[in-house]
C-alpha cells in the first residue's frame, strides 16, 4: 500500500513536528474559526492568517512546493463549488454585462472570500496532517473527546484510501495491458464501468480487512506505542499562537 | 482440555447461501489439524468462525468458553487468524505498525509491545524488516509478515488460511518450518497436500459445508479414491 503517497512527511524532526497532537488540532480548530469568522472589510487580517501559515510551513522544514502541490489537488473543488457565486447578485448589487452574461461585483467579492478563506483553511489542515502522524491526531481527537464513532470513521476513512490507490492501480495495469485505441466516448464508458467495479472491490477488501482488524482486537479504540506528552514548550507555542492570532484581530476590530 | 468442541455449528452468509452444515469435531491442544476441501467447501468459513468474525448456530466452544458476546473478547485473544491473502492483513505504514496492532490492543505496555515485535519478526525471519512499508515487500515476505502479526499477539491456538498459496520453494519451506517447530495448536486450510504430509498429524475433509471424514493424514491423504471424489487429488510424493 502506498502510503508514502499521503504521509511521508509524518516523521520529520522539526519543531513542529514535535509539537503536541492536541497542540496541533487546537491550533487548527482556532486558525478556520478565526479564518472563516473575518469578514471583508478586514481584508488586511487574510495577510497575517497568511503569514501565520507560511511561519508555520517554514518550521516544518518541509518544502513549501510539498503544500502547494497538495493544495493545487485540492483547489479545483473549492473552485468548482464557488464558481457561479459572481453570477447571483446580493442584495442591490452593481452588475457589469459580458457578452449575455451579467457579473454582480458584490457576487465576485464573495467568489473572492470564498476562495481567500478556504485556501487558507486548506493551508493549515495540509500544515497539520502532513507533520502528524495520523494516529497521534487520531488520539488527540480522542483526548478531545471527539465522538468515537467519528474517529472510527477517521481512522477506517484513512486506512482505505490507501487501498483504493491499490486497486485504481491494479485496474489501470489491467486495462492498459488490454488497451488499443478507443473513441474518447468509448473509453469514458469504460472509466464508468471500472468506477463501479472498484466501488464493489473497494467495498468487499474494506471489509476483509475490517475482519482482519476485528480478529486482532480491533474495538474502534485508538491504541499508539507512545502516550501523548504535553511539554512546556507546546504551552509556550500556544501562548504565542494565541498573542500572534488574537492581537491583531482585536486590534483591527476595535479599530474599526 | 479441547481447543476446539464444534456440536451441530450452521453457517449461512446473508444471501442465503448455507456455508458450513451441522459441523462437529474436537481438537485437542497443541494438535496440528489440516482442513481440506475443494473449492467452496466452507473451510475458510470455519476458520473465520473460531475467533467470533462470522457468527453461526450450534455450539462451539473454544478452550472451554462457549462463543457468545461476553467471552468472545478473551476468545479473540485465544485465536489468532492469519488470512488467505497477506495485503488484507497488512494495513498500516510500516510492518512495525501492523505487527504492534495486535499486542496495542492486547493493551500490552510500550516496552513489551517492542519486544514481542522484534520476536515476532525474529520468528519469520524478516528482523530489521520493522520500518519497511508492506508494499515495499514480496508477495513472500507479505505472507511472513502477515504470520508474524498473529504470532505477535502469542495466541493458544493458531488459524491459517492457505499459508502455501503462491509462495515460491523458500518462503514455502519457511511457512512449513514455522508449523513444523510450533507448539501452539495449529487449524489450517491448504490445497498443498504435500505441505500437510509435512505438518500435520490429521486432517478434516470438508465438502459443501459438511465433514466428509475426520482421521489420520495416514487414512486421508493415502486414499486416492477419497481425495478424487472429493475433487482432490493424492498428494505429489505419494504419488508413482
Amino acid at each position: 500500500m502506498r502510503h508514502e503517497f499521503f504521509d511521508h512527511h509524518r516523521e520529520g524532526n522539526s519543531p513542529l513536528h514535535h509539537f503536541d497532537p492536541r497542540l496541533k488540532l487546537f491550533m487548527m480548530l482556532f486558525f478556520i474559526a478565526a479564518v472563516v469568522m473575518t469578514p471583508l472589510d478586514k481584508n488586511i487580517l487574510f495577510f497575517l492568517y497568511l503569514g501565520i501559515v507560511l511561519i508555520l510551513a517554514f518550521m516544518s522544514q518541509v518544502s513549501l512546493f510539498h503544500f502547494l502541490g497538495k493544495l493545487l489537488k485540492l483547489y479545483p473543488m473549492i473552485f468548482l463549488i464557488s464558481m457561479f457565486v459572481p453570477f447571483f447578485p446580493d442584495g442591490e448589487d452593481i452588475s457589469h454585462r459580458i457578452g449575455f452574461l451579467s457579473i454582480y461585483e458584490n457576487g465576485v467579492q464573495k467568489f473572492l472570500l470564498i476562495n481567500i478563506k478556504a485556501v487558507l483553511a486548506l493551508f493549515m489542515s495540509i500544515l497539520i496532517t502532513t507533520t502528524t502522524d495520523m494516529m497521534l491526531l487520531l488520539k488527540g481527537m480522542e483526548k478531545f473527546r471527539v465522538p468515537k464513532l467519528a474517529i472510527a470513521i477517521i481512522s477506517f476513512m484513512y486506512r482505505f484510501i490507501f487501498l483504493l490507490i491499490d486497486e485504481v492501480e491494479r485496474m489501470m495495469l489491467a486495462f492498459q495491458s488490454r488497451y488499443f485505441r478507443l473513441p474518447v466516448l468509448e473509453r469514458l464508458a469504460v472509466f464508468a464501468n471500472m468506477i463501479a467495479v472498484l466501488f464493489i472491490r473497494t467495498f468487499e477488501r474494506g471489509e476483509r480487512i475490517y475482519l482482519a482488524m476485528e480478529s486482532r482486537g480491533f474495538r474502534g479504540e485508538v491504541h499508539t506505542l507512545t502516550e501523548l506528552n504535553w511539554k512546556k514548550t507546546d504551552s509556550t507555542a500556544l501562548l504565542i499562537f494565541l498573542i500572534l492570532l488574537i492581537g491583531p484581530v482585536i486590534f483591527a476590530f476595535l479599530n474599526s | 482440555m479441547e481447543a476446539v468442541k464444534a456440536e451441530n455449528l450452521n453457517y449461512s452468509y446473508p444471501d442465503g447461501t448455507r456455508a458450513l452444515r451441522d459441523i462437529s469435531l474436537s481438537i485437542g491442544d497443541g494438535e496440528k489439524v489440516a482442513v481440506v476441501g475443494p473449492n467452496g467447501s466452507g473451510k475458510s468459513t470455519f476458520l473465520t468462525m473460531l475467533n467470533g468474525v462470522r457468527k453461526g448456530t450450534g455450539l462451539l466452544e473454544i478452550f472451554g468458553h462457549p462463543m457468545n458476546r461476553e467471552n468472545v473478547k478473551v476468545i479473540k485473544q485465544l485465536v489468532g487468524i492469519v488470512f488467505q491473502n497477506p495485503d488484507d492483513q497488512l494495513f498500516c505504514p510500516t510492518l512495525f505498525e501492523d505487527i504492534s496492532f495486535g499486542p496495542l490492543n492486547q493493551r500490552k505496555a510500550p516496552e513489551e509491545v517492542r519486544t514481542l515485535v522484534e520476536l515476532a519478526l525474529r520468528e519469520v525471519g524478516l528482523i530489521g524488516m520493522q520500518h519497511r512499508s508492506s508494499f515495499h515487500l514480496s508477495f513472500g515476505e507479505r505472507k511472513l509478515a502477515s504470520i508474524a502479526t498473529v504470532a505477535a499477539m502469542y495466541p493458544s491456538l493458531i488459524a491459517l488460511d492457505e499459508p502455501t498459496s503462491n509462495l515460491d520453494m523458500a518462503h514455502r519451506r519457511k511457512i512449513i518450518h514455522w508449523v513444523q517447530k510450533n507448539s501452539k495448536t495449529i487449524i489450517l486450510t491448504s490445497h498443498d497436500l504435500d505441505m500437510i504430509l509435512e505438518t500435520c498429524q490429521r486432517v478434516i475433509l470438508f465438502n459443501k459445508g459438511s465433514i466428509v471424514k475426520d482421521g489420520t493424514v495416514q487414512e486421508i491423504l493415502h486414499d486416492e479414491a477419497l481425495l478424487t471424489s472429493n475433487d482432490l487429488e493424492l498428494p505429489l510424493g505419494l504419488q508413482k
